[in-house]
């Protein structure tokens, strides 16, 4: 016991000192085989190579490949011109698109932070342009960014699926219902809000029927993509990794078509892939090495004995762990957040009849719950990083009233499982 | 510009063309894999291994771009207290997080070597129609390995003597991260 709590405590100063979350992981590995019967470090071998040439996980750098590309096409810009003329009459205008331009961001992106980049590089300039109140017009993109994550595809689905051992194509059916909950929530806050106090919202745009009808076929290529996509996966014509790899392409050929593809473009989205897929499977591969040692030495066993042995009503339970992962969520970015957690407390759930599924949404959005709130939102830091002056105060005190749509789900998904679970 | 200026500048160079060879042949790979799913669906034409290569690719791709995210300052930290030092705490914790990297990165490369030199010494092949020799794939995990740990080396070295000469701010911009918007895309 002693040595746990000196271990966690140990962890947490490390974190805070600053130094790179796959080294703390790590450290903690070569640290529990100090005590441990059998040598660690041995196994980092093995477990690394095993990590790296996961099936699984290779549609994750394929989704963030397909994301960097698709950014790069400008047809995300495209979108949110689609977009806006149909919610104009809505309380909050162009707020209404920030979240629907999220949404359908979402469902050919798995990334929350790339949704949130690419929404709020376009919309932000509005803000002036239109006199919107500051604040909630970039809450509502920190907020509408969280979708990426939830919609399909997921790259945080497809590393908790490749933990857990759950299938990615279900994990992708559970997350469109609560992510079109989510949606329409967060628009229901931005018209509550906004009808309570209608100067927050900014003046109309110059639209019509005919400029409505005229930049549909705008919204057509991220749709076409997502059929391709998360259409594939769903009707099992292809696995995640396929459907990625297909998704890459056609989002090529769709640059192609727009002229906007060189080898300038695609390299620069092949750095920025390189970059995210090296530092998410350096954190995989020590984390992994962590969950062997734990496993190793009995502590995973222990802490399930323990809260099997408190004999708490299941809704403690799940209270419990939301809690817990909303205070970590505060200090770990969502990725490490998963493999740190989720090897340890996805089988304690198991035990206690929750369906991995439906606990894998649940871990979403609590990890959704970090990324807009402090001090370490990443969602917010996004959006503050483009929007580049002001203070990081205002995106979070903007995005706290979405805050309460993301918990009122997270209540809803606990009390009406089906909402993940509709499709059994 | 001093002997290890220069070397570091070599190989963030390396580095960076490591990392774009590394994600072109998983680029190819998801040529290979959409080949391989329509011409299974339509032509009802199998390929062998896919799957398999794909992995490897993966495992390239990884280990090849590490060290170019190492240079690039981009590896997740939790900076909520790390910020708000002085260049001097600062300067010594970021040369503290370059240590422990080339330690866990030494480990990596140790255990990387062993499992790549037991395959070469015992002839391992994959447990696949394709039977490929592991020691291929592994090795070439390996030589990422190694790039991120030279590289990793000598970032401590040219840090520890700027620290030491009290150049704490040039020690920050070395080894943070370069551009801090924008490139958020995890």
């Amino acid at each position: 016991m002693t040595i746990g709590i000196a271990f966690i405590l140990g962890a947490f100063i490390l974190f805070f000192a600053g130094l790179p979350i796959f080294s703390v992981i790590g450290l903690g590995a070569l640290a529990i085989g100090l005590i441990s019967p059998v040598p660690i470090v041995d196994s980092l071998g093995m477990s690394a190579w095993a990590q790296s040439q996961n099936y699984v996980l290779i549609s994750a750098p394929l989704f963030i490949m397909l994301g960097e590309i698709f950014v790069r096409s400008g047809i995300a810009g495209e979108m949110y011109d689609a977009v806006a003329p149909w919610l104009n009459k809505m309380p909050g205008r162009l707020m209404q698109t920030n979240v629907a331009t999220s949404a359908i961001f979402a469902a050919t992106s798995g990334s929350s932070l790339a949704t949130a980049a690419t929404i709020g590089s376009i919309a932000i300039p509005q803000i002036k342009l239109h006199g919107y109140n500051e604040r909630l017009f970039l809450g509502s993109i920190a907020a509408g960014g969280t979708l990426g994550i939830l919609i399909p595809p997921s790259i945080n689905l497809i590393v908790y699926g490749s933990i857990t051992n759950t299938s990615i194509p279900e994990l992708y059916l559970a997350g469109i219902v609560p992510g079109l909950i989510l949606t329409a929530l967060f628009m229901l806050v931005t018209t509550v809000l906004c009808i309570r106090r209608p100067e927050w919202s900014g003046n109309a745009i110059q639209t019509d029927w005919r400029m409505r009808i005229s930049t549909l076929p705008k919204l057509l290529p991220p749709l076409g993509l997502f059929l391709v996509v998360v259409g594939s996966i769903y009707a099992g014509v292809a696995t995640p990794t396929e459907a990625a790899a297909l998704g890459v392409i056609a989002t090529v050929i769709l640059g192609l078509a727009k002229r906007r593809m060189s080898f300038q473009i695609l390299n620069a989205a092949l750095f920025a892939t390189a970059k995210t897929n090296a530092i998410l499977m350096i954190i995989i591969i020590f984390a992994a090495l962590l969950n062997f040692a734990l496993g190793l030495i009995g502590f995973s066993r222990l802490l399930e004995d323990f809260v099997l042995g408190l004999d708490l009503s299941v809704y403690a339970v799940v209270l419990l762990v939301v809690l817990i992962y909303l205070i970590l969520g505060c200090f770990l970015e969502g990725l490490s957040l998963t493999v740190l957690t989720v090897p340890v407390l996805a089988p304690i759930m198991a035990k206690l009849g929750f369906d991995p599924v439906w606990f894998g949404i649940m871990v979403i959005l609590v990890t959704e719950a970090g990324l807009i709130t402090p001090p370490v939102g990443m969602n917010c830091y996004v959006v503050q990083a483009t929007r580049e002056r002001g203070s990081l105060m205002d995106v979070f005190i903007g995005v706290s009233p979405y805050l309460l749509a993301l918990l009122t789900l997270v209540g809803m998904l606990i009390v009406w499982p089906d909402i993940a679970l509709w499709y059994r | 510009m001093s002997a290890i200026t220069r070397a570091r500048t070599v190989f963030e160079r390396l580095s960076r063309a490591a990392a774009l060879i590394g994600l072109y042949v998983l680029f190819a790979t998801t040529l290979l894999v959409s080949a391989d799913v329509i011409l299974r669906k339509i032509f009802g034409i199998a390929f062998v291994g896919s799957d398999e290569l794909g992995g490897y690719a993966l495992a390239l791709a990884t280990s090849w771009a590490l060290s170019y995210a190492f240079f690039e300052g981009s590896h997740i930290r939790v900076n909520v207290v790390h910020m708000t030092l002085r260049p001097r705490a600062k300067a010594w914790l970021d040369v503290l997080a370059v240590l422990v990297t080339v330690a866990l990165v030494g480990t990596l490369a140790w255990q990387a070597w062993v499992l790549a030199f037991d395959s070469w010494t015992f002839d391992a092949v994959s447990n696949t129609p394709l039977r490929v020799p592991l020691w291929i794939p592994q090795f070439i995990f390996l030589a990422g390995v190694l790039l991120f740990l030279i590289s990793a080396v000598i970032v401590l070295i040219e840090s520890l003597g700027l620290t030491l000469q009290g150049k704490y701010a040039q020690t920050i911009t070395l080894i943070e991260e370069n551009e801090p918007s924008r490139e958020y895309t995890l």
